[in-house]
């Protein structure tokens, strides 16, 4: 038997993370459009380097970084890098209420629109789940404590935008606006 | 283990990221059974992650995408694969024109120049040496390391002079034959150097009163080029006579 062909790997690779790149590009961006275009040059990326992979089952780890260097790339070109900043937030949360209110599709990307990139990408990469701190401090080239810092504090930025009663939603919605 | 290290680890125990050692997740689970209030708070941390993390997944994949994605991939696979071929052609054409053009200028350089008769018979020479043999004299040039061959027939008891000297930015043999207040110049030219074809062609008046010829080797390699006063070169050739008819 020979060996896949380029092509081959390729479709593969498409046909097992497509969908978790796209909702991966998809949150980072908060587009549908940009989404696509992304998780696009991800793979356009990725033919080109597939050379580069030495390890199959480390596939989906290097699509994920590929991505994000291609949206970290047009978030230079942009300019479109969020200012928003994370000061004085408590970095653990306030328990949740119970029963949890229904999270808002919308609202939740509004939040992550409002965090910045260093907070959005980790926050993003642990609620796929998948990704240990590890991984997350290894895609980010971070050391693991400055991950679980940064964790820790997106965490709670989002809990307090999605997760609180609708008054002290709004409350924190216009605080953390403020940040 | 206590409440604060129970906290810590609880981030490194998800369902499905096994960060934790067996004995580690072990010893939080025994914590979180026993303490009510670290127990609520890890069920309640773990009822917002996966109330956030569903929300967070659930992305509509639009239709088509994964077509769209392999379509455009092979679409971009041939454009690199043409640019990677242009590159490869542009990459042997320059070094084809790269050889042409050392090759050309190379064969400019060394290319055979076509003799200036007039400057040569206007230069001066002063004869200061005598009668060496022709063997002798291609040995020198030799090992001025200019191989050559003298003409044959000249009658070198007249030779006062020889050497190399620069003819148009070539080293050329020079002999110099002498009879009473006549000279005879002969530049050994080689084909190497020279257009002999070209310089074979001339045989007319150099000028300054003086008349040339240009004959051949017999192995056609080299051309005599020869610059004289007097009415011929008979009194410069072996058996010729003086014009006192000595």
């Amino acid at each position: 038997m020979g060996l896949p062909s380029t092509q081959g790997m390729v479709q593969r690779l498409v046909d097992e993370h497509y969908a978790a790149l796209y909702r991966y590009a998809f949150r980072l961006t908060g587009s549908a459009t940009d989404a696509e275009d992304l998780t696009q040059d991800a793979f356009c990326t990725a033919q080109l380097k597939l050379e580069q992979l030495r390890e199959p089952a480390r596939a989906k780890a290097w699509l994920y970084s590929i991505l994000r260097n291609a949206y970290l790339h047009r978030l230079r070109t942009e300019k479109r890098q969020h200012v928003v900043s994370l000061e004085g937030l408590a970095e653990v949360p306030e328990p949740p209420p119970d029963p949890l209110p229904p999270v808002d599709a919308e609202q939740l990307q509004q939040a992550l629109n409002g965090l910045p990139e260093v907070f959005r990408t980790p926050v993003i990469l642990y609620y796929f789940e998948e990704f240990s701190y590890r991984d997350i401090a290894e895609q980010m080239d971070l050391p693991l404590g400055t991950v679980m810092s940064r964790l820790a504090r997106a965490k709670a930025y989002l809990r307090g935008r999605l997760l609180q009663p609708a008054g002290a939603a709004l409350a924190n919605e216009g605080e953390t606006d403020g940040l | 283990m206590d409440c604060r290290t129970a906290r810590f680890l609880l981030d490194f125990s998800r369902p499905l990221t096994k960060e934790l050692e067996e004995t580690e997740a072990e010893a939080l689970q025994d914590h979180l059974a026993d303490c009510a209030e670290c127990g609520a708070l890890a069920q309640a941390e773990r009822s917002a992650d996966h109330h956030i993390g569903m929300a967070m997944r659930a992305v509509p994949v639009p239709e088509g995408l994964r077509e769209r994605l392999l379509q455009r991939l092979d679409a971009g696979q041939r454009p690199h694969d043409r640019r990677r071929w242009l590159w490869r052609l542009a990459g042997v054409a320059a070094a084809a024109c790269l050889v042409l053009g050392v090759w050309g200028f190379v064969g400019w350089r060394n290319r055979p120049a076509r003799i200036d008769v007039e400057r040569l018979a206007d230069s001066m020479i002063v004869p200061d040496v005598s009668n060496p043999l022709p063997d002798s004299l291609e040995r020198f040039f030799q090992d001025q390391g200019v191989s050559t061959v003298v003409p044959p027939s000249w009658n070198y008891r007249r030779l006062r002079y020889y050497g190399l000297v620069d003819v148009q930015e070539k080293r050329v043999p020079l002999l110099l034959f002498v009879h009473e207040q006549d000279q005879a110049r002969v530049y050994i030219l080689s084909d190497k150097q020279f257009d002999l074809e070209d310089a074979l062609s001339k045989q007319q008046n150099a000028g300054s009163g003086c008349r040339y010829e240009v004959r051949s080797s017999r192995d056609n390699h080299f051309a005599y080029l020869i610059i004289y006063t007097g009415d011929s070169l008979e009194p410069f050739l072996a058996g010729g006579r003086d014009r006192a008819g000595s």
